[in-house]
């Protein structure tokens, strides 16, 4: 009777462990221990607890054409599209906290508080000292937008090596563009000297960012740059140098627009976005829960390019704000984009693009990186997207970014805080480098 | 004969056969290849480049006719990338270059004498081998280079470092190339300071050793009755070019230096070039040399006069004087209007020019002046979406004004020099660019015209397909027109019109 009954709670509690398991798995998961996470969800206000039942249904499966309507809610248009019509799948995992900003970051966004930035009407940004300049936005989608342009950490300086884009349509038909993308950040640093600002930055350059394209070879050596400045209110400088021209020609704004060396991107969709805030009228559609993308770098085995769509990718539920951006530049491309923000980090982790006749055109998907400690860079371990995919629907093509794996020692992936050569960031710098 | 023809076609389909199936088996083909952990990277081409005449020749040209196969250019060119330290980097390109229409166009092989045939269709050349030491702000780079200033696209202005080639070609590869394959790379040192903050002040200081073997370059015309070559340019006026180049010294190192900031938004520089001239200048005592050098052999040469028996050896009938060109340009982005201002001018002071007589060939004054001229382009680039014709990208519209003077001209003067003033004491010229992109950039079209307003001018519209990673195609026509056969950039050559086509595969 004695063994029956040991059996019986044997059982039970054997049942009771592989129910609780997820839920306890999640919670090891999401559990902050790390004292600048949670300074950071302090200042934020954001406590992002996962969606315990709705994990414990989730977790695990993988989401295709059969099941794709029981989240459709959770994921952007073009994604639904592609995995109901198309073929693409993901994978449910268990969401995790993916963002810890740098000490640096953190006393910089204090500092900013303590300043009192504000917008004013025509949306520019005054007082801003640093950090994130509205860590509670409190759902006005400009000061969102805000964060999203200054108030991302990524680092002093970073660099992508050797990021693939894959320009193709479903069958894989297509070419190949491989990039070297970097950023350097001239005023308002946080983590690297000179803080906060490089001494004698007359032309008060904020930050630079280069894309210099190295495949394929008509285009080898292709590298366009662009300032923005400290003040919010000064147009965006833009300069290409034009390796069959050998110099750098300066570009207007209006080109970017235009695609990145034949991707379905266009220069201003690096990184979701990278033009200015002001040129753009804001509407605020909501917060709510979604699905987002994470990849580590280097990849899992699993993940794997095909057609339009990066398989493996894990996917898990978060909270989001979802936006309107709506151009107000005549003639641009867009005439509406829809973003999908991360309240903690401020990083657009999805944009649902439509095109001048209102038509559903374009999604760009970033998968982020997760959150592992670096004991090499105990301060500059931030979160960086490891790939992004841009969807064209009207065109059913694509143009997903990968990074190559590294080869012969050679270096490949994101690289963050590496204390560049700001010289490197100008119009000869760049004529300096090419031949 | 025809075997000969046969066997010719024979290599050259062989060739092209290599290109086309020697790759396409393989499925994994970088586009770059690395070595060394990334410090070496060798990247390439190889490209057929072929142009057929679409009218009959005059001048001349007056052997060549419609139809005739005047450019069948194949080349491979490496560019090897070696990276050893942090701060140095070396850079070679090799060029192999063999023009089968010199050996296909019966005409060539007949008119062309056969040691300029050789040269002219074939090049194995370390086209440029540099190093460039890196340290703080300072770049030095020193070998065999391109160095490019300026604004200006399609002609050259502040562009006055390295002299063009353009025997093979006088339009097709400004338009498809924007001078990178024409240009002739010089040796050269080239340091390069620059601020990264403040202004963004660049001081850059060019040296060209004379006394390096060819260190001075003169432009590099086609041979007589090839189809660039220059109406009034005997192959013993060719050879006298060679022949009057100056020798190899210290003394005819050449020396220039640029200053360029950032103010406010415009980017401006200051440039000054202690330059010899690319054209050659004929000498005054060219007469003299001429008798001197007169014959009755018909090989070289060709007769003072229509009937006449007389014929000259090549000599050292010119001179290549030192100038002075100093000069500055600017570009600003205009956000009202989305459109890029750009511009650039050069003074040249004491420029040569021989009088009409010499020009015209009576000889009846031989006198060289040396007059300042000015010069200067204004243009502008604006991206525009003209969604009818392309809804998913701008076009790019460029449209450039150039104007030269010469100060204190006297109508004495006759500047013989390809696209120069001839007889005019000014010069206005227009040109337009507009380029797009449809299918993510794969098919590239673009349209160019330019305009002089003595009544000339070259239409040219190409496009160029892309294949994959590694091929690339296009197609072209270059229409040439004007009132007469005398201007200088398009009218000497008015007949020339040309459909061509390039086919590469890059790696």
């Amino acid at each position: 009777m004695r063994t029956r009954r040991l059996a019986r709670v044997l059982v039970t509690a054997t049942l009771l462990g592989f129910a609780l398991a997820p839920s306890l798995q999640t919670a090891d998961a999401t559990e902050v221990t790390d004292p600048l996470i949670k300074e950071w969800l302090e200042i934020v206000g954001e406590n992002p607890r996962p969606d315990v039942e709705w994990e414990k249904k989730w977790v695990g499966k993988t989401i295709d054409a059969s099941n794709v309507d029981e989240v459709k809610d959770l994921i952007p248009q073009i994604t639904y599209n592609v995995v109901k019509e198309m073929g693409g799948s993901f994978k449910i995992e268990a969401a995790k906290v993916d963002y810890r900003p740098s000490k640096g970051w953190i006393g910089a966004t204090r500092a900013n508080m303590q300043n009192k930035p504000y917008l004013d009407e025509n949306m520019v940004l005054h007082n801003f000292v640093g950090g994130c300049p509205f860590p509670r936005p409190e759902m006005d989608p400009i000061k969102i937008a805000w964060n999203r342009d200054r108030g991302t950490q990524e680092g002093d300086d970073f660099i992508y090596r050797k990021v693939r884009f894959h320009v193709m349509d479903p069958k894989g038909h297509g070419r190949t563009v491989q990039v070297d993308y970097s950023r350097m950040r001239f005023a308002y640093r946080t983590d690297l000297e000179p803080i906060p600002e490089f001494p004698n930055n007359t032309s008060q350059v904020y930050r630079t960012t280069q894309f210099i394209v190295m495949e394929p070879f008509d285009l080898r050596n292709l590298n366009m740059m662009v300032i923005k400045y400290k003040d919010s209110s000064k147009q965006d400088d833009v300069y290409i140098y034009i390796p069959t021209m050998r110099r750098v020609r300066r570009m207007s704004a209006g080109q970017r627009c235009d695609s990145m060396a034949g991707t379905d991107l266009a220069w201003e969709d690096a990184d979701l976005y990278d033009g200015e805030v002001r040129v753009n009228e804001y509407k605020m559609i909501g917060k709510k829960d979604q699905l987002f993308a994470h990849l580590d770098y280097p990849y899992p085995e699993d993940v794997r390019l095909e057609g339009l769509w990066v398989y493996g990718l894990p996917y898990s539920k978060r909270p989001c704000y979802v936006m309107e951006a709506n151009s107000k530049i005549p003639n641009f491309c867009y005439t509406k984009r829809i973003w999908y923000i991360d309240p903690v980090s401020s990083r657009i982790y999805t944009a649902t693009l439509y095109d001048r006749k209102g038509r559903l055109w374009k999604e760009h998907i970033t998968a982020i990186n997760r959150y592992k400690k670096d004991p090499n860079k105990p301060e500059g371990a931030i979160n960086n997207p490891n790939m992004i995919n841009y969807v064209d629907w009207q065109a059913r093509h694509g143009s997903p970014w990968l990074f190559d794996p590294p080869k012969s020692g050679e270096l490949s992936g994101p690289y963050t805080n590496s204390n560049f050569d700001p010289g490197l960031f100008t119009v000869e710098g760049i004529k300096k480098g090419a031949h | 004969m025809k075997k000969r023809r046969v066997k010719k076609w024979s290599v050259v389909l062989v060739c092209m056969g290599f290109y086309l199936f020697s790759f396409t088996g393989v499925d994994d083909v970088h586009a770059v290849y690395t070595f060394l952990e990334g410090k070496v990277n060798i990247s390439g081409f190889i490209r057929n480049d072929s142009a057929v005449r679409l009218a009959d020749g005059s001048g001349a040209q007056e052997r060549l006719d419609a139809g005739d196969l005047t450019l069948c250019r194949n080349t491979f060119q490496l560019e090897v990338e070696w990276k050893p330290l942090d701060w140095l980097k070396v850079f070679v390109m090799p060029r192999l270059v063999y023009d089968a229409a010199l050996d296909l166009n019966r005409k060539y092989e007949r008119d062309i004498f056969s040691k300029e045939r050789h040269d002219f269709k074939t090049e194995d050349d370390i086209r440029e081998v540099y190093a460039d030491l890196t340290w703080g702000d300072t770049r030095i780079r020193a070998g065999k280079q391109q160095i490019m200033w300026g604004e200006s696209d399609l002609f050259r202005m502040a562009d006055v470092i390295n002299p063009l080639d353009v025997s093979w070609d006088y339009v097709l590869y400004s338009s498809v190339s924007s001078f990178e394959d024409i240009r002739i790379p010089l040796w050269a040192v080239d340091f390069l300071w620059s601020q990264s903050s403040g202004y963004q002040w660049a001081v850059e200081f060019v040296w060209l050793p004379g006394f390096i073997e060819d260190g001075f370059e003169p432009v590099k015309v086609a041979p007589q009755n090839a189809n660039w070559n220059i109406p009034g340019q005997p192959q013993f006026f060719i050879d006298s070019i060679r022949d009057s180049e100056p020798k190899d010294g210290w003394e005819n190192s050449e020396f220039g230096l640029r200053l360029k900031g950032v103010f406010g938004g415009w980017d401006l520089a200051l440039f000054y070039f202690y330059t010899r001239m690319d054209h050659p200048t004929p000498k005054e005592d060219i007469f003299k040399r001429l008798v001197g050098n007169a014959t009755t052999n018909p090989y070289y040469g060709i007769g003072p006069a229509p009937g006449l028996p007389i014929y000259f050896w090549r000599g050292e009938y010119f001179s290549f004087p030192f100038v002075n060109k100093l000069g500055a340009t600017f570009n600003k982005y205009e956000d009202y209007t989305k459109t890029i201002w750009r511009g650039e001018c050069v003074y040249i002071f004491d420029e040569p020019f021989p009088d009409k007589s010499i020009a015209n060939q009576t000889f009846t004054q031989n006198k060289i002046y040396e007059k300042d001229t000015f010069q200067y382009m204004l243009g502008f680039d604006r991206p525009t979406m003209i969604r009818f014709l392309n809804p998913n990208r701008t076009f790019l519209i460029s449209m450039q004004l150039f104007q030269r003077y010469i100060i204190n001209d006297d109508s004495d003067v006759y500047d013989i020099s390809p696209g120069g003033l001839g007889s005019d004491s000014y010069q206005t010229l227009l040109t337009l660019l507009v380029n797009t992109g449809y299918r993510w950039d794969t098919i590239n079209p673009q349209l160019l015209a330019a305009y002089n307003f003595s009544g000339e001018g070259y239409i040219n519209p190409q496009c160029e397909f892309w294949f994959g990673d590694h091929w690339r195609v296009g197609l072209g026509i270059n229409w040439l027109f004007s009132h007469n056969n005398k201007e200088p950039y398009f009218g000497i050559f008015r007949h020339n019109d040309m459909g061509y086509t390039w086919l590469k595969y890059q790696f």
